[in-house]
């Protein structure tokens, strides 16, 4: 008997999105759809899905291995722990209205490291087997103590490959702190949720402190060029800024990425954004008309090429298997295996979300601790659903390959993890994302498509970037 | 139009998805049920249904190679 790992999802005009199980993907027109359904495929059609590894007829060895091959790159390989989120101090001088990790005040005792827990980091730091280090400075505010920060770097010296990045809001940045971000292994994480007003609104409070946001701002950008910087707007769903507003904020700046985030369910948000549990049509229309935005600037000034990030990252999962480690969208996506976070205490956690549900109070999901080790059954518990693979709704579902599975995510909003996929806000925003995606994909827009290739980072512009079965 | 009835086990949550509904909303096809939407029309919505029964019934096909190929994969 023959095998026809298809997997549809309709499309307009009476077409459906046919995916393999490897990822590989067309359009069928309803005629198709009408031959597939009756049992009468023709014998074109059979050629067009064996060539394509749609169809693997009994005793096709070569087509059967293709097929494994197909899907054993679209399951994400785990390595050993080589990504670290520290977090060395839970102070912060500022207090955002959605914040998403219940910060403390700056002038609070006890949030930092303690010397005992600095020790415990660096002994785990020396005892990994890793050539490849990344590790990932996060807050409260991280620029509070660099002190902790350069002796973590310090002590990386023996890695291959080793590259930091501080997450910070860039209030204050004086000599110390430039010493840190003048380091070529050193890149700087921000937030930058539009123009001055908007930046102000949402976390500064005062056009004082944004001024100075956006002085240190532009004086690193001058200082190390754009590439050394990223930035991301936290997006309040319910008051949207004007696109171009926000997309000229990052353009001014030399910033051609926006990671376009409507506020986290996390941390104070919680209370003071109840609504941010799940995103609606409205956000949704937001961000197509964002993206679409960014495809006529970029078709506009084709000398330069703004992205949204996360559609980018889901791009390259549905073109390049393998390539994206994006934790959202990897499957499986086991915790505290390859990368951990380590909190002010040196509680471990498997995700930053984690700790954030922790500090809410909503559910201790920490693994372990940097002291005694995280390899527990707490762990092995959270890994038992990381895997879309045997869902029943991910089963039927076209995007499987391509998408995740985010457990956190679920008890985040839910407290549960066993709602059935397609009621869960992740699922929902996944399957926008990807209807949305291979929209785009089957355009017959010039300028859709000149982005899409710069957007997957291809020499040129292919005619199309999908197949057709009519 | 609604084409078959949706088991809720979670009352509160499908109300509030409910009302979360817009006009434009294209149909949601989920594993158990379809929801469509009051404005879709009747041949997009027709569509959608046959889709998702053609999908079913290819999934199922499927269903021992498929958990035979992760079978091996996993292993």
């Amino acid at each position: 008997m023959s095998f026809v790992p298809l997997r549809l999802r309709p499309t307009g005009r009476g077409s459906a999105l046919a995916v393999s199980d490897a990822g590989r993907f067309f359009v069928g027109s309803p005629d198709f759809l009408e031959r597939l359904a009756d049992e009468r495929i023709s014998d074109s059609d059979r050629a067009f899905l064996r060539l394509g590894g749609f169809f693997i007829e009994k005793g096709d060895l070569l087509g059967a291995t293709a097929h494994t091959r197909g899907m054993a790159d679209r399951i994400a390989s785990v390595g050993t722990l080589d990504y670290l989120i520290l977090v060395p101090t839970l102070r912060c001088n500022l207090s955002c209205s959605y914040c998403q990790v219940s910060r403390v005040a700056e002038t609070r005792q006890g949030f930092d490291w303690s010397e005992e827990t600095l020790a415990a980091v660096l002994t785990m730091i020396d005892r990994l087997e890793t050539p490849r280090l990344k590790i990932e400075f996060q807050g409260g505010e991280p620029t509070l103590r660099p002190d902790l920060i350069r002796a973590v770097i310090e002590r990386c010296a023996r890695f291959e490959q080793v590259e930091f990045v501080v997450c910070t809001n860039l209030q204050h940045v004086d000599d110390e702190i430039m010493a840190i971000f003048d380091r070529p292994d050193v890149f700087i994480s921000t937030s930058l949720d539009g123009d001055a007003a908007t930046h102000s609104r949402n976390r500064t409070g005062t056009f004082e402190i944004t001024n100075a946001f956006f002085a240190n701002l532009r004086s690193l950008t001058d200082r190390h060029g754009p590439r050394k910087i990223s930035a991301l707007p936290t997006i309040d769903p319910t008051s949207p800024p004007e696109i171009d507003d926000l997309i000229d904020a990052y353009v001014t700046l030399g910033l051609d990425s926006i990671f376009l985030r409507p506020i986290n369910y996390q941390g104070f948000a919680r209370k003071r954004h109840a609504t941010s549990r799940e995103q609606d049509d409205g956000w949704r229309g937001y961000y197509e008309r964002f993206v679409r935005r960014l495809i006529e600037r970029n078709w506009s000034d084709r000398g330069r090429v703004l992205e949204e990030t996360y559609l980018s990252i889901a791009l390259r999962r549905i073109f390049q298997p393998g390539l994206e480690r994006h934790v959202d969208l990897r499957n499986p996506n086991p915790m505290g295996v390859d990368y951990v976070v380590v909190d002010h205490d040196g509680t471990v956690y498997p995700t930053d979300e984690a700790r954030m549900l922790a500090r809410s109070g909503v559910i201790d999901l920490a693994i372990g601790s940097v002291n005694d080790g995280w390899n527990g059954p707490a762990r092995d518990l959270l890994n038992t659903g990381v895997t879309n693979q045997f869902d029943p709704d991910c089963v039927r579902c076209a995007f499987q390959p391509f998408c995740g599975r985010d457990v956190v995510d679920d008890l985040a909003r839910y407290g549960r993890i066993d709602l059935p996929r397609h009621e869960t806000d992740f699922c929902r925003r996944h399957l926008h994302l990807f209807d949305f995606a291979f929209e785009l994909i089957y355009s017959d827009d010039e300028a859709v498509r000149h982005s899409l290739g710069r957007w997957l980072r291809i020499p040129g512009t292919p005619s199309a970037f999908g197949e057709r079965l009519s | 139009m609604e084409l078959s009835m949706r088991d809720a086990p979670y009352e509160a949550e499908a109300a509030k998805r409910v009302a979360m509904v817009s006009d434009t909303l294209r149909a949601q096809v989920g594993g158990r049920h379809v929801m469509i939407s009051g404005a879709q029309d009747e041949a997009e919505a027709r569509h959608c249904w046959r889709v998702w029964l053609l999908n079913e019934r290819l999934v199922a096909e499927a269903s021992a190679d498929r958990q035979a190929v992760l079978a091996l994969l996993v292993a």
